[in-house]
């Protein structure tokens, strides 16, 4: 090989070819000859690190063999084909697969050789391996990608302001924020063109500071985009130090309209479900799953007289009436187990003061989608008011009722009164009347006397029922006459007394009862009188079948006083009999004395005072009579 | 009158002893009525009537009923016969007879289908004969 160039003088160790080869011998890079068509043929030792290959293994081989099929097209457009024209092409990478099987890449910069004559014969290259040069670039333009992606998707823009060069760059998320052209200009001034008027003070003056100060700052604010909308946009600025001094500032901006609109969103709902709650008229509260008060308006704490902070610390049951808690804790317990989702109850809650307040609650269960328990929505409605209400109509309605009752005796009395006087009083003056028309007639003495002594006998006759009559109307009349306290015990053992001697003769068995009901605050002429003629009966009207039995006993019921006097004697078909039993001059049995009159008399005292007897009776089994001495309520708060 | 009056029998039910006294002579001087029977109340009638029923003979050709009696009243009784009534051989013709001037009473007697008529006391000798007579024709 021939040196044409004065390059520098060469060592004199150094001779001819071994020079030369020591130099292509010895160098970092893989040095190769080629033929025109890149055959090899020359490699240096240097391909063994390069290549795996022996040099030896190389010679007379068809590079592209070894080349990525991908790059095979490129290598030879962009460098061959140029080198066999003569010209020195770039240098180009391209991966080489290896001895071992693997792709590395390489680099290498070919040179055309032309003969004398100066037509390209051979070609020569020198290669360096620069696998880890590209994947570093690899990772560089990886990480500038995701960079690029995550900054649009989080729709975060950064910008740099270098107070060296005096030059900002933005990237182009600023630009989609600001929905500008990312090929127009842009510069502070117009940045701040964009922010909101109301918002560009703090902006300006942020970013003053922290180019002064170095004091960062994040803050959320407004700007206006060319089409007119408003968006909600978070700065951030840091400053650049270098030396302690600051070179320059950086920061990002993150468009964050949508988080904004939807915060404002859940405000707005959240402050329509807190008026809701806190304003409503109903007792509204929440409890947890151990069913304590987590949330508390002001209607259930005025309801209850607990302020919330105080109930905070109680649960449900605390503030229950006692009688209630079961039932509370059985629909509640349904509801926490999941069993239930809601249900309602009217129970009673313990004011704080001490009384009662009648409610009717309902609650609802809030579960996450997985089912667990969050907490029970109950609602407390105050029927307290609807209740007094009730028993005010209630209490009304049963005054109205005994009003009406009381109407219907007084006309059931005056058609007694109606009866008595016609059969009575109208049926013997009948006869009297015609009696003095035989009178007038009769044509003997014998006759005359008869007619009057027929005459006498009536006259005696109505003159009695009269006077029962004005005895009853006494008693009607009567309604003032003085009670006092009675024992029952006392009054029974005298009009027993009175009968002692027909007790003894028919040897009857009397049981008394007044444990119950020891006394009574009542006239005590009429208490006397009734309990004689209730007597008085049994003994008369006993059965010649069976030994006389006479139970007397007094009882409370539905708050009124009950007297109760029963035999084991005649008895009476009621069905026969019933409307009449009370009745003046009535008699229901043959071959006894008596005229009708007791219980005819028995009856008006008793309804004189507001009272009632009633009978029950089975012929041959006995007769009960029941007097309810006094009025009972029907109702009771 | 007629002479050739045939005379009948006659139950009175009544419990007032003078109004009985009075109907037995006023109708005894109408002399239309051979026999005369009274019960002081239902009862003792109903057992009269149960007694002859197939006995045309005693069967009376009038009854006289009183609404207000002890025991067994005139309602009670019309029930009571209502209960036999079919099996007489021969039907009585029955008139109801009270001091009650109700109308109610009136009305509850004229719906009876063997109540012939209610009279009002006292009732005059006429009125015995017209009723007597009446129903002879």
């Amino acid at each position: 090989m021939n040196v044409q160039e004065d390059n520098g003088t060469i060592p004199a160790d150094f001779q001819g070819e071994a020079f030369f080869r020591i130099l292509v011998e010895k160098s970092r890079d893989m040095v190769c000859l080629h033929d025109i068509e890149g055959r090899y043929l020359y490699a240096n030792p240097r391909c063994r690190e390069l290549t795996g290959y022996e040099p030896g293994e190389l010679l007379n081989r068809d590079p592209y063999d070894f080349i990525h099929p991908e790059d095979r097209r490129r290598i030879r457009l962009e460098s061959h084909d140029l080198a066999k024209a003569g010209t020195n092409p770039h240098s180009i990478d391209y991966r080489f697969l290896k001895k071992e099987g693997i792709y590395v890449w390489l680099q290498t910069q070919t040179q055309p050789i032309p003969d004398t004559t100066g037509k390209i014969i051979y070609l020569h290259t020198t290669t360096r391996e620069i696998s880890d040069q590209i994947e570093l670039v690899d990772k560089l333009k990886l990480s500038e990608r995701l960079s690029c992606l995550m900054s649009e998707l989080a729709c975060v823009g950064g910008w740099e302001s270098d107070f060296l060069t005096g030059t900002i760059h933005w990237t182009e998320e600023v630009y989609r924020i600001f929905e500008r052209d990312p090929s127009d200009r842009l510069d502070k001034t117009i940045i701040y063109a964009y922010c909101h008027p109301e918002d560009l003070d703090i902006v300006m003056h942020c970013n003053r500071r922290l180019g002064e100060t170095g004091e960062s700052y994040s803050l959320e604010h407004r700007i206006v985009t060319d089409s007119g909308r408003v968006k909600w946009l978070r700065s951030q600025g840091k400053a650049n130090y270098s030396g302690g001094k600051i070179v320059g500032i950086y920061g990002a901006i993150q468009d964050i309209t949508l988080s904004k609109i939807v915060e404002e969103e859940i405000r707005i709902s959240e402050k329509k479900f807190s008026l809701a709650f806190h304003n409503s008229g109903i007792g509204i509260f929440l409890l947890d799953k151990e069913g304590r008060f987590i949330e508390v308006n002001q209607s259930f704490s005025d309801l209850v007289g607990y302020p919330a902070e105080e109930l905070w610390t109680k649960k449900l049951n605390d503030i229950a009436f006692s009688e209630d808690t079961a039932l509370v804790e059985e629909m509640f317990g349904r509801i926490f187990s999941g069993e239930k989702e809601s249900g309602q109850l009217v129970k009673r809650y313990l004011h704080k003061k001490g009384f009662l307040i009648w409610t009717l609650i309902t609650a609802v269960a809030v579960r996450k989608d997985s089912g667990e328990l969050m907490f029970v929505v109950v609602q407390v409605q105050d029927i307290s008011r609807r209740r007094t209400l009730e028993n005010i109509l209630r209490e009304k309605n049963s005054r109205l009722k005994s009003v009406s009752k009381t109407l219907q005796e007084r006309i059931s009395q005056l058609e007694e009164f109606n009866q008595i006087v016609s059969h009575n009083i109208r049926s013997p003056i009948g006869n009297i009347s015609t009696l003095i028309k035989f009178l007038e007639e009769a044509e003997t003495e014998e006759e005359k006397k008869e007619f009057i002594e027929y005459l006498k006998e009536t006259a005696d006759q109505l003159l009695c029922t009269l006077n029962e009559l004005i005895e009853v109307i006494k008693i009607r009349q009567n309604v003032n006459v003085p009670s006092e306290q009675i024992r029952f015990e006392e009054v029974f053992e005298r009009v027993k007394g009175m009968f002692l001697g027909q007790i003894m003769e028919v040897g009857a068995v009397i049981g008394t009862d007044f444990k119950d009901a020891p006394g009574v605050v009542y006239p005590k002429i009429y208490l006397e009188s009734i309990l004689l003629n209730l007597f008085s009966n049994a003994l008369k009207y006993r059965s010649p079948k069976r030994k006389l039995c006479i139970n007397v006993r007094t009882y409370w019921q539905n708050s009124a006083l009950m007297i109760e006097v029963q035999d084991n004697g005649l008895g009476l078909d009621l069905n026969k009999y019933g409307n009449q039993i009370f009745r003046l001059h009535k008699t229901f049995h043959r071959n006894t004395e008596g005229k009708g009159l007791g219980l005819f008399m028995t009856k008006n005292q008793v309804e004189s005072l507001g009272g009632e007897i009633r009978v029950e009776s089975e012929p041959d089994v006995g007769t009960k009579f029941i007097v309810q001495l006094n009025k009972g309520y029907e109702f009771a708060i | 009158m007629n002479s050739q009056f045939r005379k009948r029998r006659l139950l009175l039910i009544d419990d007032d002893d003078i109004f009985v006294a009075i109907a037995k002579r006023t109708i005894e001087k109408a002399g239309i009525l051979e026999n005369f029977d009274v019960f002081p109340d239902g009862e003792g009638a109903i057992s009269f009537l149960k007694d002859h029923i197939t006995d045309p003979e005693s069967i009376p050709d009038f009854i006289l009923l009183d609404i207000n009696m002890p025991y067994m009243d005139g309602w009670q009784f019309l029930e009571e016969y209502s209960l036999f009534e079919s099996m007489l051989l021969k039907k009585p013709i029955i008139y109801m007879i009270s001091s009650s001037v109700d109308d109610a009473d009136i009305k509850k007697a004229k719906d009876i289908p063997y109540v012939r008529d209610y009279l009002i006391k006292p009732v005059s000798v006429d009125s015995f004969r017209r009723i007597l007579s009446f129903s002879e024709e």
